[in-house]
């Protein structure tokens, strides 16, 4: 095994010839016309599931002096955001101010957990249906799926500390798409028959491609 | 029946520094930039220099981002195309004298010798080292549409709640086409073909006639239009909406897409990633990352270690594969006009990205051309979408539903466990800069060079094509690094108006590396009341 830190600085340089010997070594199989760009990805893969971790010291030097203290991923400001990563799943993150942080690390019960209310209309103050999600420790981003039929959703960032629950902060309403049921009830063999002009739009082929990579996530 | 095959070509590109500190530290990146310069403009231009003397009746879309138009219009940039190609051939004389023994290996080098020679010539003499007027003169002849885009890449779904956001990056655009070509653009290109429903009435606010959607978008609304993807439908407030068809992306880049013929040339076999690095010195820095030379001797047959590439055969192929393309297009267009028989025309939209052309497929542009050619042979008109709105206000309406073209039908590439962490400091910066805007209303000197500032940098900030680059590991150093300078320097100015002192050495420095938009206006971003 190469004794050499791997990170994609060093990578970068190697020739494609000492890249397959590489991973030759890391017992990496390599097609003949695998692409340098992914061959380097997954030299970088292995690397960091054997707990290499120079890769992000070198990220961390390349910025040196240009990157302010901006990118510590906090504002000093109690936050809560969400953004649509596709009609089925929610990317929601957060910030916390140096006071509430405080406020949760002093006591070693609390908690931060999210929680997702849908509405029926964007205006609501109350949802129609809710439902909390544990925050991971030390992350401060989740990906939420999103419930099944819902017209709009809003994600609120609750505190539990000495058993008593406060919203510390909400999202402004997120608005899901509400497109076709055939999006929504996409079943292996279903029997749906489209007009000839929507079959040769290519209906079938994005149904299946929907079906091949969202099914978890869409019925 | 007027049978329409539509072709869409999107060209994309992020800001590069270049300044005399920048240009060493960016050499890969910039290296991609000339590429295209190389690869695709100049011949996309010789292509359709070819055509017209040749009378073929022929009209396509073409989309070009004003940071490419800033960059092609940028004489320190231009000059330094001049001297990157001078580098490419000192190479390629140190490689003819490696290879001395191998005659065929030899042919090549001198042919792509030959090719810089020539491209330099034509850089200097024939289009006056600014292809953007040349670009401009044959939209003028009608040849080709340009359409309109955003300032920068932005993924519009993920900015759907900030519209001033999404305000301010289609109205910068629009001022950058009218400062680069003088007209008012008739198509808008959606970046990534990114929709969510509400920013029809964005676009529309600023006079677009029409857009393009992914076909899913058009497929999962909830009244599906009767005519498909073949013929174009509208929105409530009647901006027109085409739908490309995404499987003919599979048919060139999928799986087992025509660009991976064997006699293609290899694009990945290339010197710059073969040869130890002092060999490749009059080029590259010996301590800094590979890139590509443009002197790859292999096609793509893997067979008894490999086959020297032949531009003879390479052409044959790029003909015969022009011709499956084409008679693709016409069965699917014959058998929608036996569909619709009540329709004056059908249509089929073809969209085509450069940067695809560029890194993967170094024929592209002799198929584009052979694929015109058959085409019109073929009886099948060749047109843009601005020629298909006449029925504008009687299309049929349509929801669409969320879409993209790129990820997994959404653009999750866009927001994926390797990026996502982009998304909290780009939005924050996003609010601050609305805040600011309506801060700063009235204000002069130095405050609205800082706002403007901000304003540029928010946009380079919010291109998706930097979480694009992170996600698919392309330089994803350059994209990281380019990100966090943007957002670095928007905080400064946020800071800076906080606090009411700024640093105009920092400032004037900045403002000439990220030389772009000059005419930016901050109070774009300005609630619309």
């Amino acid at each position: 095994m190469n004794e050499e830190p791997i990170n994609r600085a060093s990578l970068e340089k190697l020739s494609f010839s000492d890249l397959v010997q590489l991973a030759d070594e890391y017992g990496v199989d390599v097609p003949e016309d695998l692409d340098r760009r992914f061959l380097i990805a997954e030299l970088l893969e292995i690397a960091e599931e054997s707990n290499n971790k120079e890769e992000e010291m070198v990220i961390a030097t390349d910025n040196d002096e240009q990157q302010p203290p901006v990118f510590c991923g906090n504002f000093n400001e109690t936050q809560v955001s969400c953004v649509l990563r596709n009609p089925a799943w929610l990317f929601v993150f957060w910030n916390l101010n140096s006071n509430d942080a405080a406020k949760i690390s002093e006591d070693p019960s609390s908690s931060l957990r999210l929680r997702i209310c849908s509405l029926t209309d964007p205006k609501d103050l109350k949802p129609e249906e809710a439902f909390e999600v544990q925050t991971p420790s030390q992350s401060q981003e989740q990906y939420v799926l999103i419930p099944k039929g819902k017209k709009f959703i809003k994600v609120e960032l609750i505190s539990v500390v000495a058993g008593a629950s406060e919203v510390l902060a909400f999202s402004p309403v997120i608005a899901i798409p509400q497109g076709s049921s055939l999006v929504n009830d996409l079943q292996p063999g279903r029997d749906v028959t489209f007009s000839p002009v929507i079959e040769l739009s290519g209906m079938q082929e994005i149904i299946t491609e929907q079906y091949k990579n969202h099914r978890h996530s869409f019925s | 029946m007027q049978k329409i095959l539509s072709l869409v070509i999107k060209a994309s590109q992020d800001f590069i520094r270049h300044s005399e500190e920048d240009i060493k530290s960016n050499a890969p990146v910039l290296n991609s930039f000339y590429e295209s310069i190389s690869n695709i403009y100049i011949p996309l231009l010789e292509m359709i220099e070819k055509l017209e003397a040749d009378n073929i009746k022929y009209r396509f879309a073409l989309v070009l981002p004003p940071v490419l138009c800033n960059m092609l219009s940028d004489p320190i940039l231009q000059d330094e195309y001049i001297k990157w190609l001078d580098k490419r051939n000192d190479l390629g004389k140190a490689e003819l004298r490696r290879n001395k023994e191998n005659t065929e290996i030899c042919a090549i080098i001198n042919k792509t010798i030959e090719t810089n020679k020539k491209l330099k010539a034509d850089f200097e003499n024939k289009y006056n080292k600014n292809l953007i007027p040349v670009f401009a003169e044959y939209m003028t002849k009608g040849y080709i549409e340009l359409m309109g885009t955003c300032g920068t890449d932005i993924f519009m779904p993920h900015y759907a709640d900030l519209k001033e956001i999404i305000s301010a990056q289609i109205e910068c655009g629009l001022h950058a086409y009218r400062q680069y070509f003088g007209i008012m653009p008739e198509g808008f290109w959606l970046p990534e073909m990114g929709y969510t429903p509400g920013i029809e009435k964005l676009i529309r606010a600023y006079g677009y006639t029409y857009t393009i959607l992914d076909s899913r978008s058009i497929l999962f609304s909830e009244n599906v239009p009767e005519a498909g993807i073949f013929y174009p439908s509208r929105t409530e407030n009647s901006l027109v909406i085409f739908a490309r068809n995404r499987v003919i992306d599979s048919e060139l880049f999928g799986e087992n897409g025509i660009i991976y013929s064997e006699c293609y040339r290899n694009t990945n076999r290339d010197i710059g990633y073969e040869l130890p690095m002092e060999k490749l010195s009059p080029l590259m820095d010996k301590d800094g990352i590979r890139y590509s030379t443009g002197f790859k001797y292999w096609n793509r047959c893997f067979k008894d270690s490999g086959h020297l590439y032949s531009e003879e055969c390479a052409r044959k192929q790029a003909q015969k594969d022009a011709e499956a393309f084409v008679e693709k297009r016409l069965n699917t267009l014959n058998k929608a006009a036996e569909l619709l028989p009540k329709y004056n025309f059908v249509t089929e939209i073809c969209t085509l990205d450069i940067s695809k052309f560029r890194s993967t497929w170094s024929e592209s542009i002799w198929w584009l051309e052979e694929v015109i050619r058959k085409a019109a042979d073929a009886g099948l008109s060749l047109l843009s979408c601005d020629r298909m709105c006449d029925e504008q206000y009687n299309l049929e309406k349509v929801e669409p539903y969320f879409s993209a073209g790129i990820g997994q039908g959404y653009g999750e590439n866009l927001l994926s466990s390797k990026n996502c962490w982009m998304m909290r400091y780009v939005r924050k910066s996003c609010e601050r800069m609305i805040d600011l805007a309506g801060r700063f209303p009235m204000d002069t000197g130095l405050k609205t060079r800082l706002l403007n500032l901000g304003a540029k940098e928010l946009m380079l900030a919010q291109n998706s094509n930097l979480a694009r680059k992170i996600n698919r590991s392309e330089f994803p150093q350059f994209a990281e690094k380019r990100f966090k300078e943007s957002i670095a320097a928007f905080t400064s100015v946020f800071d800076s108006l906080g606090s009411n002192t700024v640093s105009t050495e920092w400032l004037t420095k900045l403002e000439a590396k990220d030389s772009i938009f000059p005419w930016m206006n901050y109070r774009i971003f300005t609630k619309k009341r």
